[in-house]
């Protein structure tokens, strides 16, 4: 194996990476387009991103969505973190091969049948639906992307060090939160941000469980759109494009660290 | 009780290296498992550990005595940790039960039995200094603040580890850390410290150090060593007592001069130290030594089974092997004279110069390897052994010990 890079190398690099990402540069590069019109480049301005800040419903839409990302992400984090420690940690516990099977199905459950399902839930509640019907929707959605993250942090967690913590006279709950959580912690921290994440940029199930006056920006995005795509969207979707980006990165960087920290034992 | 009075003065007793000395005397006449009115501090009734259809531990009965240094030795997968985790509250005996000072420890969880483990991979907090990681058992105690910074303070000394207090684990070398474990065990004063494989992650030379460390360490506290090892150096070294096992049993359980010299099971002989295992039928005996022929060119040997203490046990008839240590055969270039019990003729196979001992394997008419060593005491010799010599060895009839099976 050589390092160097053959020109078929390059060529499928070219071709992977364009797929990928050149619609997401059009969209980046369109928003700084002077011109109302959006497939004619009319000069660079930032002008778009003024309009957007001057739109109120716009505001809302962003400000609802943050909401509901920040409290829909500690609610997912803590259950999923919950369900990861029992998942691994009883391994003798029967059930434990369905049990993982069904807190993995969300991952790939088609998301209208998770936002039809949970729409039909509330519905039967009686649960004025907005806000917390989005959030709830929205712990259901992530919480299980929360467990397999901590899961796999768990997996190589060296055991002895919780036995260590029982053995120096610790209960297992003080156990777990001064030596078991602070070093599953960057794993905990990327849980939780890719939670987030998803919360942010869902549109299906946010469709189905939203009421009136509570509109994610998603929701108003896409609604926008249907009217005709305006630079104003352009810039929206490139400050999400930039939130979503930097929460990945800081969580691959938080999973990283957390290897590290695990590895000094 | 005692050995709360013990351990809690020592702690505080940095200087006691001096001591040593005189502790080791009153520790040559230390026997209390021969004194029948002793009370044992552990004691294992029958006690029984089953993963499934595995039985990790099956039946042991084990009397452990108050500042005794036992040591369970056994090749990987015999079941020794699980008889130490088992103490420690990690695992739950299938059956039979634990006593420590005459307490029933069932139902009790590990953070409330009064002994504390080192581990294995030293499972220090890789989150905390050496410091935090030493008084952590004191805080979940609710001990004053300042009590926690003069005991931890105290045996960080005993460990000689001053100075290091603010580092993290990763920044210390691996006897450093093996230490920390140490002391960090140790600093709850527990009635039983709780050692698995302790040096098994340190170097030889570290190792051997370490070993009469340990020792030291022990005779000054005052407190009950139970260590777990595969090592049967590290276990012959240190030891009071050793139980070897195999299998989930203990096959044999005594002193260390007992297990080497009189070991009672063809796993135990072979386990610990060298040995050369004649096979034969018992032909007849006279008084205690016992006839052993060997069949077809196998050689016939005499041994006197008063030496095990199990005079009687083999019957006529019976098939046994009578195993003997390599350093216990004398080796002769030249026909002994006539009347010298167990010689065998045979050639030099091969040599092993090992420094301080030459190890011989001797390669007999019927085939067989007999090992013999043999100690470099003198710089020059006359006439060295070489490959392919015509040799004479033999030794004694109470050199060797008669295992039936």
């Amino acid at each position: 194996m050589t390092g160097g890079l053959t020109r078929f190398n390059i060529v499928s690099l070219v071709l992977g990476f364009s797929f990928l990402y050149l619609p997401i540069v059009l969209l980046v590069a369109f928003s700084f387009n002077e011109s109302r019109l959006v497939t004619v480049w009319g000069g660079f301005s930032t002008r778009w991103y003024g309009e957007l800040f001057r739109n109120q419903q716009m505001i809302d839409a962003a400000w609802v969505t943050v909401r509901v990302g920040l409290v829909s992400a500690t609610v997912a984090t803590v259950l999923g973190t919950l369900a990861a420690v029992a998942l691994v940690r009883f391994q003798r516990f029967r059930a434990r091969m369905l049990f993982t099977g069904m807190v993995y199905a969300p991952l790939v459950m088609p998301e209208v049948i998770t936002g039809l399902s949970l729409l039909l839930l509330f519905v039967s509640l009686d649960m004025d639906r907005g806000f917390w019907t989005i959030t709830i929707a929205h712990v259901t959605l992530t919480m299980c992307f929360v467990t397999v993250v901590v899961q796999s942090r768990l997996l190589t967690f060296d055991r002895s060090l919780e036995e260590a913590a029982l053995d120096l006279g610790a209960t297992p709950l003080r156990a777990f939160l001064s030596v078991t959580l602070p070093l599953i912690a960057p794993a905990v921290a990327a849980g939780w941000m890719l939670a987030f994440t998803l919360s942010l940029d869902d549109l299906v199930i946010a469709s189905f469980t939203s009421g009136p006056g509570a509109t994610t920006l998603p929701m108003r995005i896409y609604s926008q759109a249907r009217l005709g795509v305006s630079p104003e969207i352009n810039a929206a979707c490139t400050i999400l494009i930039g939130v979503v980006a930097i929460a990945i990165v800081m969580a691959s960087l938080a999973t990283k660290r957390g290897l590290l920290v695990g590895r000094s034992t | 009780m005692m050995g709360d009075a013990g351990a809690g003065n020592a702690a505080g007793r940095g200087t006691g290296r001096t001591a040593t000395q005189a502790v080791g005397s009153v520790r040559r006449s230390f026997a209390p498992w021969t004194d029948p009115g002793a009370k044992p501090l552990i004691r294992y009734e029958k006690v029984t550990r089953r993963f499934g259809d595995v039985r990790a531990v099956d039946g042991v009965d084990l009397d452990i005595y108050e500042r005794e240094f036992f040591c369970l030795l056994g090749p990987s997968g015999c079941g020794k940790t699980t008889l130490m985790r088992m103490l420690a509250g990690f695992e739950t005996p299938t059956e039979g039960r634990i006593l420590l000072g005459g307490v029933d420890l069932a139902g009790l969880p590990p953070y409330r039995r009064p002994v504390n483990m080192m581990f294995q991979s030293y499972a220090l907090f890789p989150h905390m200094s050496v410091e935090a990681n030493v008084a952590f058992g004191l805080k979940q105690d609710g001990v004053a603040r300042s009590e926690i910074q003069d005991r931890v303070a105290a045996v960080l000394k005993l460990v000689q580890l001053e100075g290091y207090g603010r580092r993290r684990p990763d920044q210390l070398s691996g006897g450093q850390r093996q230490r920390v474990a140490l002391a960090r065990a140790l600093v709850k004063r527990p009635k039983v410290l709780l050692l698995d494989e302790p040096l098994g992650a340190l170097d030889k030379k570290l190792r051997e150090e370490t070993q009469f460390e340990l020792m030291d360490l022990q005779v000054e506290l005052g407190m009950t060593f139970l260590v777990v090892t595969h090592d049967q150096d590290e276990a012959m070294t240190m030891a009071d007592r050793i139980a070897m096992m195999d299998r989930g049993r203990i096959a044999q359980c005594g002193t260390p001069a007992e297990i080497y010299e009189t070991p009672a099971t063809r796993g135990v002989a072979s386990f610990v130290g060298d040995v050369t295992m004649f096979e034969g039928v018992v032909e007849g005996r006279a008084g205690s030594i016992v006839s052993v022929a060997g069949e077809g060119a196998a050689p016939s040997v005499l041994v006197d089974e008063a030496v095990s203490g199990r005079a009687g046990a083999v019957a006529v008839g019976a098939r046994v092997a009578v195993a003997v240590r390599p350093e216990k055969i004398t080796l002769a270039q030249d026909p002994p004279p006539p009347g010298t019990p167990n010689v065998i003729e045979g050639e030099v196979w091969d040599i092993g110069y090992l420094g301080d001992w030459t190890v011989y394997r001797i390669r007999l008419a019927d085939g067989a390897i007999v090992r013999v060593s043999r100690a470099n005491a003198s710089r020059f010799v006359e006439r060295p052994i070489t490959w392919e010599d015509r040799v004479w060895i033999h030794f004694a009839p109470a050199a060797g010990v008669l295992l039936a099976e």
